[in-house]
């Protein structure tokens, strides 16, 4: 009986907590469905403003900056100055002339007697073509041998030969003087003035680089099409992909037409039997997909060097 | 020491701590965010290749254009090249020694440009050059000459053939390479089943035997000079070993029962075969020398099909042993079979690649015939291909190639050889006179 008495008092209790919760807690507001007028945005992005690329020193040189005023103490205008001797000079020299191309024809064997040759054979012979050097005229055949590593004179093209530089109009003496006073002048450097501020000379300002911080990148979408192209134009050695020989590894110099300005370097080539073949299908592969002009020009020192990475993984049939 | 002073200390510990990962993360990140493809996943496709006739004078002109032909063939038939047409070429003469505008090859795709020359000697020889250039490097790649007897031709062609697949390809040839095969004639069920052997590329057929009794199951000798088959000679079905260039033949020991499916060894020293006795049949070899025999299997079941690996060193071969048919592999000397194919499908015919990388294999699968490649350890399984009936797979000398024979429906179908590359692709008929099955490539011949 008290037993009974007792769940009759707690399912009122809890019938009472229930109601006073009703009561008491508020309801939650509907939500609005009414239609709202539709505005269209656009995302602006101040990535623009805010990513100021890292200067560096070996950075491009901005060429049209406006040169800072000279300072206000300098002497006069003098007259300009040759640039010190000892300076090397900034433009590449001239590359050596190549060596001269081997001559085309090939050398004058040395006679050498053939050896004897096997007794004739009247069964269906399998003769080797005979591997000598060209010929010495022997009217005896020679014995059937492997013909091999008989290399031709490789015929290299020509390189363009080196322009011999433009001779120098003669100058008059009064001139060559001057030349030489001035090179004896410029043997010090100036002491810097005090209220020179611009910058030393070989802190040049710069741009920004795109090894700098913050630099803009290709998108995904820009890296996918580049290797997408590179990939129809890959014809990798079968053998590869089964090997272990590990990748090759390019850098392309690209022109802003997203030509090559340069033969790619190899930068890794694989290790073992597939190590020529593999390095140069890739070569060929980006020689004979360029120009990458799906590229943005406006990314160019983005994409102006690019690191192409081939690997053997997943290569498979057509 | 009180505890602020601890505190201080802790702190100061955790500061150094901070300072220095961050300074080792700094150090390892790299340098430049240079812009970095990673191409993978390539296919491997035939390489578009310039092969203009090779120049010739006066009578050697012909000779020439044949020579270009018979390697334009053989690339082709490998799957990885696809020769270009010559009515397309824009340098006309392209020999040895002419430098060639590469632009003019570059404009028609061409990646490879082999150009040569063939040329009649004094003695009565020809010489014969050629030149392999990569046409969008604008350098040579190979060069070669050679000298030989003017029946020749067709192999030296072979030989260059070869040169550029190497040179290209990473891979050794397999152009200069004969077949041995069973040349099938005849209605289908009376069909005469003969030996014939021919150049890879199905030139040049000249059969072994007569047909007058049938006969299977050829192979070659390491050295290429004989094979050893199978005969119903007088019904009494036996191995033996013939002399290719001799036509002389014997048979291999004198054995009870029925021997069949012979091979040689790597050395060419033994030939191991299947001895039928009762309802049991057991792998046996035969030292071709000492003509000792030893048993290396057995079993209450059907073993065969043995080959060796290159090396010598262990065997793979086909046994009922476990219910189906399955591939097994043991030691030379007949120790630790063990199995290395399972599943609901049956494997016959295993062959040993030259590299000793990879087993060949027929797999029968819900009516279906494939033609499969797996390693000797059991795993790598795959499939080059299938269809209603593939079998007897061979290898080329260069382990890249297989050679095979598919049997095609109706009354008036028969089996043809088949060649297919490692890859999967590249699958191509080789003509023949008549039907053909059962081929068996020779090493490489140099």
């Amino acid at each position: 009986m008290a037993m009974r008495v007792g769940l009759i008092v707690s399912v009122a209790a809890h019938v009472a907590i229930i109601a006073w919760g009703f009561i008491s807690l508020p309801w939650p507001k509907p939500i609005d469905a009414s239609d709202i007028e539709q505005i269209p945005v656009d995302f602006v992005t101040i990535a623009d403003d805010t990513k100021i690329t890292k200067g560096l020193k070996t950075a491009d040189v901005v060429a049209d900056r406006p040169t800072p005023p000279p300072p206000a103490d300098k002497a006069e205008d003098a007259p300009p100055l040759p640039k010190p001797s000892p300076q090397p000079d900034p433009t590449p020299a001239p590359p050596p002339p190549p060596p001269p191309p081997p001559d085309p024809t090939p050398p004058p064997p040395t006679p050498q007697p053939d050896p004897t040759p096997p007794p004739p054979q009247d069964t269906p012979p399998a003769p080797s073509p005979d591997a000598t050097a060209p010929p010495p005229p022997d009217p005896t055949p020679t014995p059937p041998q492997p013909l091999k590593d008989v290399p031709l004179p490789h015929i290299r093209p020509t390189p363009p030969k080196p322009k011999p530089p433009s001779p120098t109009p003669p100058q008059d003496n009064t001139q060559q003087e001057m030349d030489q006073i001035a090179t004896l002048l410029d043997q010090s450097k100036p002491a810097p003035s005090t209220t020179d501020t611009t910058p030393p000379t070989d802190d040049k300002q710069t741009v920004g680089s795109v090894t700098g911080l913050d630099a803009p990148t290709l998108t995904a979408s820009e890296l996918d099409a580049l290797k997408s192209k590179i990939l129809s134009c890959f014809h990798p050695p079968p053998g590869w992909a089964d090997s272990q020989d590990g990748d090759v590894v390019l850098m392309l110099d690209l022109n802003q037409d997203g030509t090559l300005s340069d033969a790619p370097s190899v930068v890794q080539t694989p290790q073992g039997q597939y190590s020529n073949t593999a390095t140069e299908s890739a070569s060929r592969a980006v020689r004979l997909c360029q120009p990458y002009d799906m590229l943005s020009a406006d990314k160019y020192d983005v994409w102006k060097q690019v690191r192409v990475v081939f690997k053997p993984s997943d290569v498979g049939g057509a | 020491m009180n505890l602020q002073l601890l505190w201080k200390r802790v702190w100061i510990a955790a500061a150094v701590l901070a300072a220095a990962l961050a300074g080792g993360l700094a150090g390892s990140l790299p340098a430049s965010a240079l812009v970095e493809v990673n191409v993978t996943g390539g296919k491997v496709q035939p390489l578009p290749i310039a092969i203009p006739a090779f120049q010739g004078a006066g009578q050697d002109a012909q000779m020439g254009s044949d020579i270009a032909g018979v390697i334009s063939a053989d690339l082709k038939r490998s799957g990885l090249f696809v020769p270009l047409d010559p009515s397309t070429f824009t340098q006309a003469n392209m020999s040895a020694d002419a430098t060639p505008q590469f632009a003019n090859w570059t404009a028609i795709s061409a990646q490879a440009l082999v150009a040569g020359s063939v040329a009649k000697q004094p003695d009565g020889r020809i010489k014969a050059e050629f030149r392999l250039w990569d046409t969008f490097a604008g350098q040579q790649m190979d060069g070669q000459q050679f000298f030989t007897q003017p029946d020749n031709w067709r192999r030296l062609a072979h030989i260059i053939a070869d040169a550029v697949y190497t040179r290209l390809t990473g891979e050794k040839g397999y152009f200069d390479s004969r077949v041995v095969f069973v040349d099938e004639s005849g209605p289908k069920d009376n069909r005469v089943r003969r030996l014939a052997i021919m150049d890879q590329d199905g030139a040049n057929v000249r059969y072994l035997t007569d047909g007058k009794f049938m006969e299977l199951t050829p192979r070659f000798s390491p050295s290429s000079q004989e094979i050893t088959y199978m005969s119903y000679d007088n019904d009494q079905p036996r191995v033996y070993v013939l002399n290719i260039d001799t036509g002389q033949r014997e048979p291999v020991g004198d054995f009870p029962g029925m021997t069949s499916a012979p091979r040689f060894s790597p050395d060419g020293q033994k030939v191991i075969m299947s001895l039928s006795t009762g309802h049991d049949t057991n792998l046996f070899t035969l030292d071709l020398r000492s003509r000792q025999t030893t048993r290396l299997t057995s079993d209450a079941a059907i073993d065969t099909a043995a080959s060796y690996s290159p090396d010598g060193s262990q065997i793979v071969f086909e046994s009922d042993r476990g219910g189906t048919t399955q591939l097994y592999v043991m030691n030379a000397d007949g120790t630790n079979p063990h199995r290395i194919t399972f599943g609901n499908s049956e494997y016959d015919t295993p062959v040993w690649s030259p590299r000793g990388d990879l087993i060949a294999f027929t797999r029968r699968a819900n009516g279906l015939f494939a033609i499969g490649v797996i390693k000797p350890d059991g795993s790598g399984e795959r499939i080059l291909t299938e269809g209603f009936h593939n079998e007897g797979p061979t290898w080329a000398p260069n382990g890249r190639v297989i050679m095979f024979f598919r049997n095609t429906q109706g009354a008036t179908g028969g089996p043809q050889l088949w060649t297919i590359d490692l890859s999967g692709y590249g699958e191509a008929r080789l003509q023949t006179p008549n039907f053909a099955s059962d081929p068996a490539w020779s090493p490489l011949l140099n």
